[in-house]
């Protein structure tokens, strides 16, 4: 298990000091795979390379397996070549000098391996991402993905007690990424390997990860499983940032005390939705947020004691190929929702939509 | 007429261009040529006439002295390479590549040496260690007896004065090597679990090997080209090279200009060849280039302890290359008669030099306002000639543009020495009233640093989209009006530096302008050499000390304007 305890770091530019990781704790279980997940600048990357000792953090402790790596109250610091751990960056860092098979060795070499054992593991370690038939190729003559995955196989072949994962997709291209980020979350579970994914990407982040950790201007917002914060994000940011969402402002006007479903004054009317955090007060203002594929189109337009009903014309329409994105104007406001691949949803047309209070989420809005 | 008036005025600007390169680079070239397969001298009858001969060939190649000169040339430069590398190689790791206290302002002394004018860094080690009037050799002769310790006119003075003078280039040239690898490529070295010592000699030295390569044989063209050194002490410590034996032949009586054109021609071959495969190499090292054009900024390693250490050891380095010119010109520069430090020297020092200097407009004004017409001047011109230059190469589809490039690049090859002698003779032949006057050397400082302001701007224009000018024309602009209001700004940055650079450069120049001088068109560096043949060390001092000033006023100036544009440019 790796655990990371209250890090901080921070940069000095010219002018001022800057808090690129405040206090930030977390642990990865062994065999599972955590991701760190938010925009450019939050802090994620910095966090990885404190734990990879390729920066030394401010003050905090990291463990791995019972073992110390870093502890600033005992001004404890195990330098990076000596934590075995395994790191794929996002530049692939291919040693273009060297064949990948040379390239995956060198992880091994000077280790006290025989040279036959390098060999089976090198073999082994390149069979596990395919590539055991380009051994003797140099490795500038690679392709984007085929280099990335010499540098899983590199961070592997040494067998290490957690592998890292700076953003390692972000310079191939969507389709290879897609395929890519499949084959990561596989030889992940196949080997049970303790893992730690650094994305900006939130669909990466959902479907590689067993938890996610978002992460804001050197802080954590919130964590816990994919399914849980896509679902129930506790953080409006969370809501904003993963996947899509309307965001709906109103104002609490009661909480039912067992189900958590909160009624919300909006300027569409009266709406229904989830309390993730179950302690909002009435008159709070807040958020509603749901997803464009849990709007439904209602039956008829005379169910109007239904209080989730939200009614519009539609500005604009696009076929997806699997649905329809639909644009709707609702007073002010502009609602997306998804529909079917055979809904008629024409320009101007008048639509009434529903949805499930349990589907929406009622989050704190966010002093300014 | 409207056939002959093309109707892209792309294509007038390629027709002007080609002229003025045709002039400025081609025909000297041919002058030197030309002069070296003649017995006539340049102005002479017969001169332009076809009979030519092999003479000075023969001569030159069936003397000792041409292979003597060979010699020394090689070992001089071999051995200053040598040390150079050396001493500047471990600043650049200590200083780029370490956790080294104080390095930020260690570098920038260093890089700041460069533009102090070559001349004044050998006058004060030849007032430090000439064995005559040396301070450090009356030192040691009042403290331990011993006479003439060291002694400057030697090889080996010269060697050291010259590896002290190139080691802020060697700096320089491996920093960028540095910036040029991605970082990453160490740190996953690191992250298999590789020591240091592993990572620097399995991954860095491997990858870094082509630009250290390119840095020494650039290193080493610049030691063949080098004047100041042999000329101020190869004569007295009995080695000459190519360089003084061009400049004695051609400038000083008895003059013989079909040798010194043999020996241009052996000089600037070598440099060819050199620069050659430099290039090459330069190609080859794009190879592991994995992100084009990016700047990477290195990893530093921690040394512990031993920072101290690399340390005090870079800022010893720094002061000899440094902070001993500077302390010695400011030191004499207050002494009314030249002589070694002591109780004695300090109370007699006055203002008493400067006061001569600039009370006589001939000595110092003059000189300092023509070194500052000439800069101007020179910097203008070759920036406008650049950037028309790399426009055209890189924006245009003209047929045969990249000759352009080739054209302006290839007086990087020829040596001041040599681009001196092309120049003096060629306005032997036009009828231009030139010689004597600010505006041959001018000329001559066009061609000599078209090569390296043209890198400035490529490098620019290079990063400049074309969808920008398309989108100007598609609005239709028109093409002159593209490049003043479309790319001129946006290369603006590349362009000033190119200016300052030119500018410095042409201030601290002495090759070329010693050469092409006469009593009228004398500038600072040269009025320098006329001061040390005429042995007024005090008043040379002071005037060191006031062009150390303005040259940093200079780049004082630089920096500013950049930092001013750099902000106009990110709001």
């Amino acid at each position: 298990m790796l655990t990371v305890e209250a890090i901080r770091k921070s940069f000095k530019t010219k002018s001022e000091t800057v808090a690129a990781v405040a206090d930030v704790s977390f642990n990865v279980d062994t065999g599972r795979m955590l991701t760190l997940l938010g925009p450019s600048g939050c802090g994620k990357t910095s966090t990885l390379r404190c734990i990879a000792g390729l920066e030394r953090a401010d003050s905090g402790k990291i463990v791995i397996d019972g073992l110390s790596l870093f502890d600033s109250t005992a001004n404890l610091f195990v330098p990076a070549n000596k934590r075995g751990m395994g790191m794929v960056f996002q530049s692939y860092a291919i040693w273009p000098h060297m064949s990948v098979y040379e390239n995956v060795a060198y992880a091994l070499n000077g280790k006290g391996y025989r040279s036959a054992e390098v060999k089976r593991l090198t073999f082994e370690a390149l069979a596990r991402v395919q590539l055991e038939n380009y051994a003797d190729r140099p490795a500038t003559r690679l392709s984007g993905g085929q280099q990335q995955r010499v540098a899983i196989a590199r961070a592997l072949a040494g067998h290490p007690k957690a592998i890292l994962f700076d953003e390692p997709l972000s310079n191939l291209d969507t389709q290879l990424r897609a395929d890519m980020r499949t084959e990561i979350r596989r030889l992940q579970q196949e080997i049970g390997m303790t893992a730690l994914y650094v994305t900006h990407d939130q669909a990466e982040a959902l479907a590689i990860s067993d938890h996610i950790i978002i992460m804001r201007k050197g802080e954590v917002i919130e964590q816990g499983g994919p399914v849980e914060i896509y679902r129930r994000p506790k953080h409006i940011f969370t809501a904003s940032f993963i996947g899509q969402s309307n965001l709906i402002p109103g104002k609490v006007l009661s909480v039912d005390p067992s189900t958590f479903i909160a009624a919300v004054d909006t300027e569409l009317g009266l709406l229904r939705g989830f309390d993730t955090n179950r302690n909002l007060q009435p008159g709070e203002k807040v958020m509603l947020c749901i997803r464009p594929e849990d709007l439904s189109m209602a039956a008829d337009k005379v169910q109007s004691e239904n209080p989730n009903a939200i009614s519009g014309s539609v500005l604009v329409s696009i076929f997806l190929g699997s649905v329809v994105e639909a644009h709707l104007m609702c007073g002010d406001t502009r609602i997306k929702c998804e529909f079917g691949r055979y809904a008629d949803v024409a320009r101007g047309k008048q639509l009434s939509l529903t949805f499930a209070p349990e589907a929406a989420v009622v989050l704190r809005a966010e002093q300014a | 007429m409207s056939r002959f008036w093309p109707k892209d005025p792309r294509m007038l600007l390629a027709g002007a261009l080609a002229l003025i390169l045709f002039y400025q680079v081609v025909l000297p070239f041919l002058m030197i040529v030309w002069t070296s397969l003649k017995i006539e001298r340049p102005g002479e009858p017969g001169f332009l006439g076809l009979d030519v001969t092999t003479f000075n060939y023969v001569r030159a190649l069936g003397d000792n002295r041409f292979w003597n000169a060979t010699w020394a040339t090689l070992a001089f430069a071999g051995v200053s390479t040598t040390i150079a590398f050396a001493l500047g190689g471990f600043l650049s790791w200590s200083l780029d590549r370490t956790n080294t206290p104080f390095a930020k302002a260690i570098s920038l002394l260093l890089v700041g040496r460069i533009i102090v004018p070559g001349i004044l860094i050998v006058i004060s080690w030849i007032l430090i260690a000439s064995p005559n009037i040396g301070i450090l050799n009356s030192l040691i002769y009042n403290t331990f007896g011993v006479r003439n310790f060291f002694n400057i006119y030697s090889f080996w003075g010269m060697v050291w004065i010259q590896s002290l003078e190139m080691i802020p280039l060697t700096y320089l040239l491996l920093s960028g090597a540095n910036q040029a690898m991605d970082p990453r490529l160490e740190e996953a070295s690191i992250m298999t679990g590789a020591s240091i010592w592993r990572t620097l000699r399995s991954i860095t030295l491997p990858l870094s090997w082509p630009s250290i390569a390119a840095a020494l044989l650039l290193l080493f063209i610049t030691a063949v080209e080098s004047f100041e050194v042999p000329l101020l002490i190869g004569g007295r410590a009995g080695v000459h090279v190519y360089t003084t034996e061009i400049y004695l032949r051609s400038s000083t009586a008895p003059t013989d200009w079909g040798l010194a054109a043999t020996y241009a021609i052996a000089l600037l071959g070598f440099c060819t060849l050199l620069l050659s495969i430099y290039f090459w190499m330069i190609r080859h090292s794009e190879r592991y280039q994995t992100i084009t054009g990016k700047d990477f900024k290195p990893r530093r390693s921690d040394l512990g302890r031993w920072k101290y250490l690399t340390s005090g050891l870079s800022m010893i380095i720094v002061f000899f290359i440094t902070g001993v010119p500077f302390l010695m010109m400011l030191y004499v520069s207050f002494l009314s008669m030249y002589q070694p430090p002591s109780a004695a020297a300090f109370s007699s020092m006055s203002l008493v030099n400067y006061v001569r200097l600039f009370s006589n407009p001939d000595y110092a004004l003059w000189p300092l306002a023509n070194s500052t017409l000439v800069g101007i001047a020179t910097a203008t011109i070759v920036v406008l000639l650049v950037a028309a230059i790399s426009y055209l190469v890189q924006k245009t589809q003209i047929r045969g543009r990249r000759i352009f490039d080739y054209l302006a690049f290839a007086s990087i090859a020829v040596p001041s020495v040599t681009l001196g002698a092309a120049f003096l003779w060629f306005y032997l032949l036009v009828p231009l009233p030139v010689i004597g006057t600010l505006a041959i050397i001018i000329l001559a400082f066009v061609t000599k640093f078209m090569p390296t302001a043209l890198r400035f701007t490529s490098a620019s224009m290079m990063k400049v989209h074309p969808e920008l000018e398309e989108a100007a024309q598609v609005a239709g602009v028109s093409t002159l009006r593209n490049f003043f209001y479309i790319y001129l700004p946006l290369i603006k940055a590349g362009v000033l530096a190119a200016w300052f650079w030119v500018m410095v450069h042409s201030f601290r120049e002495l090759t070329i302008a010693l050469m092409l001088s006469g009593s009228g068109n004398r500038t600072a560096a040269v009025v320098i050499f006329d001061l040390w043949s005429t042995g007024r060390f005090t008043q040379l001092a002071a005037f060191g000390v006031v062009m150390f000033l303005i040259l940093i006023a200079l780049i004082g100036l630089s920096h500013l304007l950049s930092k001013r544009f750099g902000v106009q440019e990110a709001e």
